[in-house]
């Protein structure tokens, strides 16, 4: 604690020592007005610079003098300015984007590109055109499965979009939509996420060196932003794919202060049900949809206003006897405001839900069931921007959590069901956070802060108790706003980078996590009727340590990246469930886990080429990762059911000429860990197996291959519309990868067992044609 | 107060989620899978019913997962059980299965207790027998799935006692159609404590007009039901990847020894198949599966 209050002292004096001093702020756009995040301005004279925070708003304060600035962002043009410092000066830039024109790509000047030179580590930015280049199945580009080829980040099965971040559950990744949380980004069981790429401008992850203003999950951070909206002209992007359509149409309410988007996506594979043959069939019910809608306001230079949503949902019907739906709705209001030119503010008003219910039948065994979490969430976070070698966030915010994990209701007068009510819990949670980048030296930077966390269990509510057999012996109602229990926690957070030369760097991390909220799902793959549930007596908060080295060098004048890091990651309190838990609609759910920790370790090899007719990256992990749970698998460790040795992704992208783009990517990895029976006995006629150790057998290693073709319209050279075509192929040379084992008996003989390998997706080819106009 | 979720929603949950992936192209093909084998350990499968009968336990060995036989019998073991007063000895009827004199009959509240003693190795089980509630009556409905299939509802008043679980199986002229386990229909009382069962379907049976159906329900402890649950869930249930990770059917012997010694009650009613057109079809609920059943 006390080398951050002496850090903090620091940056007083730096400030204090200061001479005639004038600051130049704006915002970084790019041609169509959207925000770069990240994109970067040095002073060559200086040799220093700064970084546009996550509004695209950047600020520099530097001695009275004559400089020259240069601007630039990876995939735009770099734009140098001239300056004659000698008052405040606010200057917006727009970068043009490089693509439009391949011929002329200008590689970038001899310095340290922002790879080597920024502090953080572990982590990692992808824009959505990088994502809408890479092969997905069924042609839906899927940022999340774009996820899975970078180091450190495993898919949890065969297709799905869940995603573990260095050995951490899929629950300890907070995905974030424009602020809000989304708690379940699947669609259809987890072969789609929830993200439209078409609405989305960029997305950056965060594998554990987190900024102290982000909290809340112990292994990760996605944070995916919305685009803003075109401010010149009225655009659209569409597209016919062989799962979903898709249009987004996005341009300017005021010229250059007002825009808007909006952006949806429906699958429709049930529009053709009716098709089918079969009544039964016929009478299915199967989509999704994803509606994204944002506003985007500049009242004036000092102010900005946004107001973003999102509403998703998948409706399933299976004739008349069930019917079942779930989404996901989020709405953020942001309010920018500039204080002064080195001082950044912005207000947030966030709401995010999630709910699903279940119908059932509608004779007397009839019922329905109902689920809902929601979130109301403020906050106020300030960058400011004191000097050159200090850029310091702090801000404040509060959360009330409602989860209602299930209401059941019979259905009808004669119905047999009773009404069953699984008590619903609240809590807040509140936060403060300071963290300051500081410029030490010329080649020294560190990056450090402190978040503190205040998680309150407040009443109406119901605790219950246990005995140490976790039978529940009674529980306690409590009335409406009363806090009964409270769990207080610091994280620390602290990162440096050390310049070996222009080219490389060392990197160290170190930070502390705590994540109040558990996911109770026993399926790996995550499922719709997943519940979430918040820290409470019965379960303490979730802790983690990270610790992470890297090497970072830039080959070849800055066009190849390439890292190695190591990290050591340990998992406190990590609640697991028992052996054959009782998960739906019980009431005394927190008696069901057993809690234990976990760690893992790994090396993370990463070489990346974004610049060229040639782009894409390699990307190598090592590692481990395992549990120790006292009351399973005879209190021995185990491995995670998401823990791989080996897995490797190599993603290529080739721009044959103007109009034709050749992808492929390749992913190598170790098989998933498996329990499988050794031994089996009979009872009542069936063959019943004895399992002696948890995940002790590995399913045999995984590879796939896919290819994609993009064939451009022509383009005017004024713009206008124009189309594309995307022919992909997964599972190239269709590799039967196993999915899972099962395992029965005979039917003509029951006292034989055999073993199936089961399999997905053999090779499959498809067409999506996207527009633009 | 102890809600336990009952099978309807497990139901659900399976049915529905495997559903999703029938939309997938799956395929799959037998394979060769080389195993350890484990220990081998002893199986125990015991009742005790409240009507007078031989009741059986049957004695077999564990094996390797793809042994692909019949379980091993296990012969000469001194079995026994005792209510606490009297002490009850069951004789080897044939190897591996050993059965009490016709005349013993439980009585529903006392606690049950097996003793076997096995290579010089003793081996215990209790069970506790709970009362069954009446059948009302029972009626048929033809299935409008399968052609010769019946419904068979159940109407009866359920105790107001939370905590009863129930089994039915069904007879066709003194058959067991229901000779697995695998097709006895289990349920609890959770969501339907204290009500009137006002038609709910309970099992199935194939039967022609004029064949007698005789539907059995018994009343069994809590740890029975649990037993069977994890029992249908790690063996037929199995295999999809919604599963829980797998884990073993623990019973209720001490020492080493796998399986399970229930003490249950049960009642039956029966009827007569009726030519089609005698059908009362004034009953008009639409048809909705109780639960998977096999």
């Amino acid at each position: 604690m006390k080398i951050f209050f002496f850090l903090f002292l620091m940056v007083l004096n730096l400030s204090a020592f200061s001479q005639v001093r004038y600051t130049i702020s704006g915002y970084l756009r790019d041609e169509d007005g959207e925000d770069l995040i990240g994109a970067t301005v040095y002073i060559q004279e200086l040799n220093t610079g700064t970084a546009a925070n996550s509004y695209g708003f950047y600020s520099i304060t530097l001695p009275e003098g004559r400089y020259s600035l240069v601007y630039s962002f990876v995939g735009y043009r770099e734009v140098e300015r001239p300056i004659e410092l000698n008052r405040n000066i606010r200057m917006d830039i727009v970068l043009e984007s490089e693509s439009i024109e391949i011929e002329g790509v200008v590689i970038s000047a001899e310095r340290p590109d922002r790879n080597v030179e920024k502090v953080e580590m572990s982590t990692i930015r992808l824009q959505s055109r990088v994502i809408s280049q890479i092969p997905a199945i069924f042609g839906e580009t899927d940022l999340i499965k774009t996820l899975q080829l970078l180091p450190g980040v495993q898919a949890s099965g065969e297709g799905v979009s869940g995603f573990h971040v260095r050995g951490g559950s899929i629950d300890q990744n907070l995905v974030i939509l424009d602020e809000a949380t989304v708690y379940n980004a699947s669609h259809l069981g987890g072969f789609f996420s929830v993200f439209n790429n078409d609405a989305i401008r960029d997305i950056q992850l965060y594998k554990g060196d987190l900024p102290a203003r982000y909290g809340g999950r112990l292994s990760s951070l996605l944070d995916v932003r919305m685009r803003e909206g075109n401010q010149r002209k009225l655009s659209g992007t569409g597209g016919i794919g062989t799962i979903s359509s898709r249009m987004t149409l996005d341009g300017p309410i005021l010229k250059e202060k007002a825009s808007f988007l909006v952006s949806g996506r429906r699958s429709y594979a049930d529009l053709f049900l009716p098709l089918a043959p079969d009544e039964d069939i016929r009478n299915n019910k199967l989509y999704f949809y994803d509606l994204n809608a944002k506003l985007n306001y500049r009242i004036n230079d000092k102010n900005r206003l946004f107001i973003s949503s999102y509403a998703g949902r998948d409706v399933f019907g299976f004739a008349d006897l069930f019917f079942i739906n779930w989404g996901n709705l989020t709405t953020t209001i942001r309010w920018n405001h500039l204080f002064s030119d080195k001082l950044f503010a912005n207000f947030s008003a966030i709401r995010s839900n999630y709910d699903y219910s279940l119908e059932s039948g509608i004779d007397v065994r009839g019922f329905s069931w109902t689920s809902l979490l929601k979130d109301h969430r403020i906050k106020a976070d300030f960058t400011w921007f004191p000097n050159p070698a200090n850029t310091l966030s702090f801000g404040y915010g509060t959360s009330y959590h409602f989860f209602d994990p299930g209401l059941v209701r019979g259905l009808g007068e004669s119905t047999v069901f009773n009404d069953l009510q699984v008590p619903a819990t609240r809590a807040l949670e509140h936060v403060v956070y300071i963290g300051n980048e500081h410029k030490l030296a010329s080649s020294f930077s560190a990056s450090y802060g402190l978040r503190f966390s205040l998680f309150q269990n407040i009443g109406r509510g119901t605790l219950y108790e246990f005995d140490e057999n976790y039978q529940a012996i009674g529980f306690t109602e409590y009335p409406p706003g009363e806090v009964y229990n409270s769990f207080f926690a610091v994280e620390p957070r602290l990162a440096i980078r050390y310049l070996l030369n222009e080219r490389s760097s060392l990197k160290a991390s170190y930070s502390r996590t705590v994540q109040n909220l558990h996911l109770a799902s026993l399926s790996t793959a995550g499922s719709p009727l997943d519940i979430w549930l918040p820290a409470s007596p019965n379960l303490k908060p979730q802790k983690a340590n990270q610790f992470a080295l890297g090497y970072f060098r830039n080959f070849l004048q800055n066009t190849l990246e390439a890292s190695v890091e190591i990290y050591y990651k340990q998992l406190f309190n990590q609640h697991v469930f028992k052996d054959h838990a009782n998960i739906l609609l019980n009431p005394e759910l927190e008696g069901e886990f057993r809690t234990g920790e976990g760690w893992s370790y790994g090396a993370e090899f990463f070489l990346r080429k974004q610049k060229g007719l040639l782009t894409g990256w390699i990307s190598y992990t090592l590692s481990n990762t395992e549990y120790l749970v006292p009351e399973i698998n005879f209190g021995k460790s185990f491995p995670a059911d998401y823990d791989r040795r080996h897995d490797l992704s190599i993603v290529g992208n080739y721009q044959v000429s103007e109009r034709l783009t050749l992808a492929a990517t390749w992913v190598y990895g170790t098989g998933k860990p498996v329990t499988f029976p050794t031994g089996r006995f009979e009872y009542g006629n069936v063959v019943v197996p004895i399992y002696s150790a948890r995940n002790s057998y590995r399913l045999e290693d995984y590879h796939r291959m896919d290819f994609s073709l993009i064939l451009a319209g022509k383009r005017k050279p004024l713009g206008g519309a124009y189309g594309e075509w995307n022919f992909s192929i997964y599972n190239l040379y269709s590799r039967k990868n196993t999915w899972l084992i099962s395992f029965q008996q005979n039917a003509d003989n029951p006292d034989i067992t055999e073993a199936y390998k089961v399999y997905l997706f053999p090779i499959i080819p498809s067409i999506t044609y996207n527009f633009h106009f | 107060m102890i809600h336990r979720i009952s099978n309807d929603y497990l139901f659900t949950f399976r049915v529905l989620l495997p559903l999703f992936l029938l939309l997938m192209v799956s395929c799959s093909e037998k394979i060769d899978l080389k195993l350890d084998e484990s220990e081998i350990r002893l199986v125990v499968e015991g009742e005790i019913t409240n009507e007078p009968a031989r009741h059986l336990v049957k004695i077999t060995r564990s094996a390797g997962y793809f042994s692909n036989r019949p379980p091993e019998a296990v012969e000469g073991a001194l079995v026994s059980f005792t209510d606490g007063d009297l002490v009850y000895e069951l004789v080897e009827e044939s190897p591996g299965r050993y059965v009490t004199s016709p005349e013993v009959t439980g009585v529903p509240g006392k606690t049950y207790t097996l003793n076997l003693l096995i290579d010089g190795v003793d081996y215990q089980a209790s069970s506790t027998m709970k009362e069954v509630m009446d059948i009302d009556s029972i009626q048929l409905r033809p299935s409008s799935r399968t052609e010769g299939v019946y419904e068979i509802l159940l109407f009866a008043q359920e105790p107001a006692t939370p905590g009863d679980f129930y089994m039915w199986r069904t007879y066709r002229n003194d058959t067991l159609l229901t000779d697995s386990i695998s097709q006895v229909i289990f349920l609890s009382d959770d969501l339907i404590n204290g009500r009137y069962i006002n038609g709910l379907i309970v099992q199935t049976a194939e039967a022609s007009p004029g064949d007698q159906i005789t539907l059995e329900m018994l009343a069994v402890p809590e740890d029975y039901y649990q037993f069977v649950l994890t029992l249908m869930i790690e063996s037929r249930w199995r295999g999809g990847p919604f599963d829980g990770p797998p884990a073993n059917v623990n019973g209720n012997f001490s020492g080493n020894a796998l399986g399970f010694f229930v003490a249950y009650s049960q009642t039956r009613k029966g009827l007569i198949v009726p030519s089609q057109k005698a059908i009362d079809f004034s009953l008009q609920i639409p048809f909705y599966p109780l639960q998977e059943s096999e």
